[in-house]
């Protein structure tokens, strides 16, 4: 009587695929911090159309006293946070990425330190954003916190 | 090789996140229940008291809650170095437009904020600003992972 493969295969499908999961959970991890970083790229850049392509289009933008849609901030404050990004260069930490199902959040903090209209700068901030995955697998940034 | 069809879909099925589409017909998708814990927090913002923090927060290791440029690591640090210190300036935290975001087991908030208290030194400060409150639904609750908030002086 020949021995039956199956519990050797049933075992050793069952160690593989955690291993795989895990993999998967690391690439969506380097997706959505790479969401992240091109946003950070786009903003110190100046490309503010990759900035708008990044965000859902129900995000909400938080800084300072105002919460803001993306139309709000096209038309505010996204051109002073250009400019800012390109003047003064910022120092940023690792970015922390949590995945919870589609939604994911990403938390930093940095310092920026140089020069904007004559005026020194050396200021630390906190980032938090909220990104969802949409339909298609691509991360979008539903929310960005600075403070 | 047909008996394995069912193990590995079973696998599968166990470690693949929930489905996290919008849940607001269910109780963890009820606004209601974010803003009532956040009015648990700004009075204990108010008052100094620890107790709501304890309750709605999970106390994760890892923990870190921003305002401003700077933060606290645990909710230990936030309660002791934060909420108590200000509420002895008298703090007084106002929280309205609050809105609710729900992504199956995960939620966030964010809100607008009115603060105002009185600095050791006598200085009064009126402050304006917005907050954010990520949630996580544990054990059939709601609770705080993480908290953003930044203000800045009402011109």
């Amino acid at each position: 009587m020949s021995r039956s493969p199956r519990p050797i295969l049933t075992a050793a499908l069952l160690l593989l695929l955690p291993i795989g999961l895990q993999a998967q959970a690391a690439d969506e991890s380097a997706q959505v911090a790479a969401t992240v970083s091109a946003f950070h790229t786009a903003m110190a850049t100046g490309d503010t159309e990759a900035m708008l392509a990044l965000l859902a289009p129900d995000a909400r933008i938080l800084e300072g006293g105002s919460i803001e849609t993306i139309e709000d901030y096209e038309a505010g404050h996204m051109s002073a946070d250009v400019a800012f990004a390109q003047a003064v260069p910022r120092e940023r930490s690792d970015l922390q990425v949590f995945i919870e199902g589609n939604v994911a959040w990403v938390v930093s903090t940095s310092r920026a330190v140089g020069t904007y209209r004559g005026r020194e700068v050396d200021s630390r901030g906190g980032e938090l954003m909220v990104l969802a995955q949409s339909a298609d697998g691509a991360w979008k940034i539903r929310s960005i916190s600075w403070s | 090789m047909r008996s394995f069809l069912p193990v590995i879909l079973l696998v599968v099925a166990a470690c693949t996140p929930p489905v996290t589409e919008s849940t607001t017909s269910t109780p963890a998708g009820d606004p209601a229940a974010l803003t009532a814990i956040l009015e648990d927090i700004r009075v204990g913002w108010e008052t100094g008291d620890g107790a709501p923090f304890r309750e709605h927060f999970l106390d994760w290791e890892g923990a870190r809650y921003f305002e401003g440029g700077g933060e606290n690591i645990g909710l230990q640090d936030l309660i002791e170095n934060h909420v108590e210190p200000e509420a002895e300036l008298g703090l007084q935290l106002q929280y309205s437009d609050i809105q609710t975001h729900f992504e199956g087991d995960f939620a966030w908030a964010v809100v607008d904020t009115d603060i105002r208290l009185t600095t050791q030194d006598g200085q009064d400060i009126h402050n304006r600003g917005h907050g954010t409150y990520l949630f996580r639904w544990v054990d059939g609750t709601w609770k705080i992972v993480h908290t953003q908030s930044a203000s800045s002086p009402v011109q």
